[in-house]
C-alpha cells in the first residue's frame, strides 16, 4: 500500500531521537526557567523585605488615638449616653432626698388614692409634684432618661413607678460607675508619666 | 526500545540538571539581590533562619503581634542577628510596648544599621510615650529635605503622611523648636515652658525605668537631654540628669555581662559610648568624660 510507506529518505530512528531531544530540553528549560522565577519570588519576600513591607502597612498614621477609638460608634450615641447618664444621677440624688426627707420641700405631699405614701412616684424627683390629689403629678417627669415619664402614673401605681425607677436609676448609675472606671482605665493605663498633661497627651487610650 | 531507553536518560538528566541548576540560580540571584547595608545580616541567614523569620513576618502582617515577637525573640536566641531589633522593636511598637521598642530600634542602630521605616516607628513610639522632645526631633529627621541632607531614601507615601500629621500634632501641641545652621536647637520662647515642665517627668521616667531595665532607663535620659538642650537647663537639673546616668551606667554595666553581652556584641560598651554622648550633648563641651 502506498498510503503506509514512509518516504525513503527518513531515517527510521531520527523521529523518536529528536523527539527524545527536543522533550528534554525542553523540559530542563522549564525546570530552569521556573527555579529562576521561584528565586526571584524568594527574594522578593526575603524576611527584612517582607517586613519592611508589612511594617509600611502596619504604620501608625493617625496621631489622636482618640479618634481611631471612637470609629464605630455614632457620636450621637454617647451623647445620649452621656444625658442618660445626667438624668440618672439627677434623679438618684433627688430619690435619696425624697426618701430620707420625706416632708423636705420637693415632696410632693401628695397623698395618691391608693394611699402609697411617695405621691405617685415622681421619678424625676424634682419636688414639683403640686399635690395633685390624684396622684398626678404631671410635670414632674422632669424628662430624664430613666426615671423621666413616670410622673404621670397615679396613686395606685406610684409606688411601682417609683420602685422601677429607683431600680433602673441605681442599675444605670451602677452601669455608669463601671463605665467612668473603664474610661478612667483606659486613659491611664498605657499613658506614661506625663502624658496626660498635654493636650495630645490625653489619647493615649488605645483600643 | 533502544530509542526509548535514551529519551528516558535523556529525559533523567534533564531533570536531574535542573534540580542541580535551580537552586544554584536561585543562590546566585539572592546574592545579585544585593540586600541593602541596614539589612545585611537577616539577609544573609541561613534557609532556616530565614524561614522562621518569614513566619515571624507572616504573623505581624496577620496582625498577631505576639505570635510575631514570639518568633523574633526565638531567633534572636538562636542566632546574632544585628538587626534582629528592627524586627522585634516593630512588633512591640505594634503591641503598644513603646519603651522597649526604644530600646530594641536602639540595640540595631548600635549595629551601625539604618533603617527608614524602623525611624518612623522610633519616632511615633516617643511621641506615644510622651517623649515630645524626641519626638519633633525624630519626625523633624525624616522630613524629605533632612534626609535629602542626609542622602537617605525618602519615605514612602503613607509614612509621610504620618510625618505632616504629628509634626502637626505636636505643633499644635506647643512644642515647637528652632534650629540655626550648626547651633543646637533651642526651644521657641512660647515653647519653653512647655519644655521645662516636660523635663522632671522625663527623669522621674529615667528613675521609674531603672529598676525594670537600664536600657529603657537610656531612653528616657535621651529624652532628658534633648529638654535639656532645648530648654538651657541650669545645674541642678544637669547634675540631676548627670547622677541618674551614671546609676545607669552601673546598671548597664551589671546587665551587660549577662544578657546585653550575650545578645549584642559590646552592648554594654556601645550603652557607655551612648551614655557619654548624652552627657557631652547636655554639657555642650569637648571634654566632657562622665
Amino acid at each position: 500500500m502506498t498510503q503506509s510507506r514512509e518516504p525513503p529518505c527518513t531515517p527510521r530512528t531520527a523521529a523518536p531521537r529528536t523527539f527524545a531531544l527536543i522533550l528534554g530540553a525542553g523540559l530542563c528549560a522549564a525546570m530552569v526557567t521556573w527555579a529562576v522565577a521561584a528565586s526571584a519570588d524568594e527574594v522578593a519576600g526575603s524576611p527584612f523585605g517582607a517586613m519592611r513591607a508589612a511594617a509600611e502597612e502596619a504604620a501608625d498614621t493617625e496621631p489622636d488615638q482618640t479618634r481611631l477609638a471612637r470609629r464605630g460608634v455614632p457620636p450621637a450615641q454617647s451623647a445620649r449616653s452621656e444625658a442618660l447618664h445626667a438624668a440618672v444621677r439627677t434623679a438618684i440624688r433627688d430619690e435619696v432626698a425624697h426618701v430620707v426627707r420625706p416632708g423636705a420641700p420637693g415632696h410632693s405631699g401628695s397623698t395618691p388614692a391608693a394611699g402609697s405614701s411617695n405621691g405617685n412616684g415622681n421619678g424625676g424627683g424634682n419636688g414639683n409634684g403640686g399635690g395633685n390629689d390624684n396622684g398626678n403629678s404631671s410635670g414632674n417627669g422632669n424628662g430624664n432618661g430613666n426615671a423621666g415619664g413616670n410622673g404621670n402614673g397615679n396613686g395606685a401605681s406610684g409606688i411601682w413607678q417609683l420602685q422601677s425607677a429607683v431600680s433602673s436609676a441605681q442599675q444605670a448609675k451602677h452601669n455608669s460607675a463601671v463605665q467612668a472606671q473603664r474610661s478612667k482605665g483606659a486613659v491611664s493605663h498605657p499613658s506614661p508619666p506625663g502624658q496626660s498633661r498635654g493636650p495630645i497627651l490625653s489619647t493615649g487610650a488605645r483600643r | 526500545m533502544m530509542h526509548g531507553q535514551r529519551a528516558a536518560i535523556l529525559l533523567v538528566a534533564g531533570v536531574w540538571i535542573a534540580a542541580r541548576v535551580g537552586p544554584a540560580a536561585a543562590q546566585r540571584a539572592e546574592e545579585r539581590a544585593a540586600p541593602s547595608r541596614s539589612v545585611l545580616r537577616s539577609e544573609t541567614a541561613d534557609a532556616a533562619t530565614q524561614a522562621l523569620l518569614l513566619d515571624g513576618v507572616r504573623a505581624f502582617r496577620a496582625e498577631r503581634y505576639e505570635e510575631a515577637l514570639q518568633i523574633f525573640h526565638q531567633v534572636e536566641s538562636q542566632h546574632l542577628l544585628s538587626d534582629i531589633g528592627f524586627y522585634q522593636g516593630m512588633a512591640l511598637h505594634k503591641l503598644g510596648r513603646h519603651a522597649e521598642a526604644l530600646s530594641a530600634f536602639r540595640a540595631a542602630h548600635r549595629q551601625g544599621l539604618s533603617e527608614p521605616i524602623a525611624d518612623y516607628y522610633q519616632a511615633v513610639s516617643c511621641f506615644r510615650l510622651g517623649m515630645m522632645a524626641r519626638a519633633l526631633r525624630e519626625f523633624s529627621a525624616l522630613q524629605p529635605h533632612e534626609r535629602a541632607r542626609a542622602t537617605a531614601p525618602p519615605l514612602g507615601p503613607k509614612l509621610m503622611l504620618g510625618v505632616q500629621q504629628f509634626l502637626r500634632s505636636i505643633e499644635q501641641a506647643g512644642f515647637s523648636a528652632s534650629e540655626a545652621q550648626g547651633a543646637a536647637p533651642r526651644a521657641q520662647p512660647a515653647a519653653a515652658a512647655l519644655f521645662t515642665a516636660r523635663l522632671p517627668m522625663a527623669l522621674a521616667g529615667a528613675e521609674a525605668a531603672l529598676l525594670r531595665s537600664p536600657q529603657e532607663a537610656l531612653e528616657w535620659l535621651d529624652e532628658a537631654a534633648e529638654l535639656l538642650v532645648l530648654t538651657r537647663a541650669g545645674a541642678p537639673d544637669r547634675g540631676r540628669f548627670r547622677d541618674l546616668l551614671l546609676r545607669v551606667l552601673a546598671a548597664v554595666g551589671a546587665a551587660g555581662r549577662s544578657r546585653l553581652d550575650a545578645q549584642t556584641p559590646g552592648g554594654a560598651t556601645q550603652a557607655a559610648l551612648e551614655a557619654n554622648r548624652l552627657w557631652c550633648r547636655v554639657a555642650g563641651a569637648a571634654d566632657c568624660a562622665l
